[in-house]
């Protein structure tokens, strides 16, 4: 029998039950509707978050303390500790070629107090290059100054949402704001970004880092030089980030004197952060379809019986195409094609409505903001290969029970 | 004498084996077909007769015996063979017509292009049959909008599509009063007039009247032949609907 033969053959017959048909293509519809809306907000995530750590800046690695677990014993206070001096260092062209920029910061929480208005907020001290380097744009007024960072000023450089929280009548530029129960000036509003709520730029507050060290928190190390949190240092070009990570350990191991081999600091690049959130994505998005693959699943035993109860029903016509000639094969090309049929359908309309589904998604409001929802080609490859892979397999036990039948027994049946 | 064989049965067996023991449904059977023939088999039920038919339309094979189908031994041979062989060789003809519902007339009598591998001029192969047993214009009607007569005769072109060594029908009549299958048995007599090879199984005296020869089954033994004039149509072919 020829594939066309074959199609058409399977086609007459499932139209023949349009009720039965429809309800068992129904089953595999929903399967990989749910398949594709489900993974599409997995990947959508994924997307959110690769975007939102692309968007911190570029050639970027982060350098945080690390509590050594194992090694010396270290005084109090010592313990991982990061330095303003080790800023500096690392911004010497001379030990570190491949370093384009080098910002030191502190992080705090702190309280936010405007007139009536209030509220809690991370604040970081920072020096005026981390607005380049982090990609901060201000809105209005300007950012940290080289003149602020110099003079200790109690300037304040605000985000758009603590904008709009302390200040949501008045232009909050030249206004007064309290932190910590100190006096700032605000100079600056940033640009709102978006994102999450917790930590993302809007709801930060910018200080110099002079002032955030001599104001806002008083900790030096044993050293004498300032501690920070972070040192963020950005390489001149995506393939010097391997080069700059080397002679920035190189720099901080020097500075810190280790010989043991094991570091109180720890270097994370961008791509550290994108490969780790990716994982978790990717798991994510795994576990999304393998839910949704349940109702698939569902769907292929919907077809199976569907197709069982067909090769009962059509006892007899086996028995009259076995008679008339019809091989084994014949009689199970024919039923697994029907069977590939349903559940090619099923998939087709699946893919549809599931891309209909996740655009539905990403108009829902997720604290405060559209759900990314992403339907890329391969997710849609991947549920027409199932779709196929559905019917072939849960096709395949009533074909060959159809192909098996005795003609004779079939001729007898009623 | 140059008289060509198209099936000899030689010492034809059939043991089924049941619960309550063994049943010989057919006993050492013998005979022979020469090709233009319209024979009959007649005998009363529980005597073989659609064992026999099982093994003459290879849908079955025998215990033991020989059965050469023109000249070629099918007795033994495997389930796709035999598929092939009924492709090829033979036209089944059966007492409920076994036409399939959801195909209109002349799709019916293309099926058996489907597993024949004469599929490339199906269309016009089947238009002939249609035709030749005077059907042409109801090529597309369904089965359930045919008379039974009308079944049965396109039961017959379906039959004939792939050119078959001979027609097996069983009990072809069964289901149709006397005037149609008066009109169904002319139908078999002008194919025989063409020279196909018709075997017709039944328990009607009257249609094996239409035969040239009616051989005898009882309790699976062959217990009588007997070689007759043929009966000639009563009535001028009508066409009725
Ligand atoms: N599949 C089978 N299994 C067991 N016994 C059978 C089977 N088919 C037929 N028989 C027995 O073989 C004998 C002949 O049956 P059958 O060929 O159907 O005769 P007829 O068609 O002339 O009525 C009967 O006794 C019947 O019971
Ligand atoms: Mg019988």
């Amino acid at each position: 029998m020829s594939p066309l033969t074959a199609l058409k053959t399977a086609y007459t017959s499932l139209t023949g039950a349009k009720l039965r048909t429809s309800l068992t293509i129904l089953g595999i519809v929903i399967g990989i509707t749910s398949v594709i809306g489900l993974m599409s907000v997995g990947r959508g995530a994924k997307a959110d978050i690769t975007k939102r750590i692309e968007g911190i800046g570029t050639n970027l690695l982060f350098i945080s303390p690390q509590q050594a677990n194992q090694g010396v014993a270290r005084g109090v206070g010592d313990a991982a500790a990061l330095t303003l001096d080790d800023a500096r260092a690392l911004a010497d062209p001379e030990v570190a070629p491949d370093v384009l920029a080098v910002t030191a910061q502190v992080n705090t929480f702190a309280q936010l107090i405007a007139g009536a208005n209030n509220m809690r907020a991370q604040v970081l001290g920072v020096t005026p290059g981390f607005a380049d380097i982090r990609n901060y744009v201000v809105q209005e007024g300007e950012f940290i100054t080289a003149q602020n960072q110099q003079s200790q000023a109690m300037v304040a450089v605000i985000g758009a949402t603590v904008a709009q929280t302390l200040f949501p009548d008045d232009d909050p530029l030249g206004q007064r704001i309290r932190i910590n129960n100190r006096q700032f000036t605000v100079t600056g509003v940033l640009q709102a970004k978006g994102g999450a709520a917790f930590g993302s730029q809007d709801s930060t507050v910018v200080v110099p880092l002079s002032t955030a060290l001599s104001r806002l928190q008083n900790a030096r190390s044993v050293r004498g030089s300032p501690r920070v949190d972070v040192i963020t240092i950005q390489a001149v070009s995506s393939d010097a980030m391997d080069a700059a990570k080397m002679q920035a350990t190189a720099v901080l191991e020097q500075e810190h004197r280790i010989t043991t081999g094991v570091s109180d600091f720890q270097i994370t690049s961008q791509q550290d952060l994108l490969d780790a959130t990716s994982q978790i994505a990717n798991v994510f998005t795994i576990v999304l379809g393998a839910i949704a693959g349940i109702s698939l699943l569902v769907g292929g035993i919907g077809i199976m019986n569907i197709m069982l109860v067909s090769v009962v029903e059509r006892t007899r016509e086996i028995g009259i195409r076995k008679a008339l000639g019809a091989q084994r094969r014949d009689v199970l090309v024919q039923f697994l094609v029907e069977a590939m049929l349903l559940s090619l359908t099923g998939g087709i309309l699946g893919v549809a409505l599931g891309y209909a589904a996740a655009r539905g998604l990403s108009k829902l409001q997720v604290s405060g903001q559209n759900l990314t929802t992403v339907v890329s080609p391969d997710i849609i490859i991947l549920a027409v290969s199932v779709s196929i892979a559905i019917g072939l397999f849960f096709g395949i036990f009533p074909a060959s029970r159809a192909a098996r039948l005795d003609p004779i027994e079939c001729l007898r049946h009623e | 004498m140059s008289s060509e064989i198209v099936i000899r049965l030689t010492d034809i067996t059939k043991v089924y084996k049941t619960g309550a023991g063994e049943v010989h449904a057919l006993a050492g059977v013998s005979f022979a077909v020469e090709r233009g023939e319209m024979v009959a088999l007649m005998g009363p039920s529980g005597s073989g007769k659609s064992t026999l038919m099982n093994v003459l339309g290879c849908l079955d094979r025998p215990t033991s015996g020989e059965y050469l189908l023109e000249g070629q031994d099918v007795g033994r041979m495997r389930d796709a063979e035999l598929a092939r062989i009924r492709s090829n060789r033979i036209g089944f003809v059966f007492q409920s017509f076994n036409l399939l519902s959801r195909m209109n007339a002349l799709d019916n009598v293309a099926l058996p292009l489907l597993y024949s591998g004469n599929g490339h001029d199906g269309r016009a192969r089947a238009e002939k049959a249609l035709s030749e047993v005077g059907l042409a214009h109801r090529a597309s009607h369904r089965p359930n909008q045919l008379s039974g007569g009308e079944q049965q005769r396109v039961a017959v072109a379906r039959s004939l599509v792939n050119n078959p060594s001979f027609i097996l029908a069983d009990e072809p009549t069964g289901n149709l009063d006397t005037r149609t299958s008066e009109e169904i048995m002319h139908l078999f007599r002008s194919l025989q007039d063409r020279g196909i090879t018709v075997v017709v199984v039944t328990h009607e005296r009257d249609i094996a009247e239409w035969c040239g020869r009616t051989i005898m089954l009882r309790d699976g033994k062959l217990v009588g032949e007997d070689r007759h004039p043929q009966k000639v149509f009563a009535h001028e072919p009508s066409d009725r609907a």
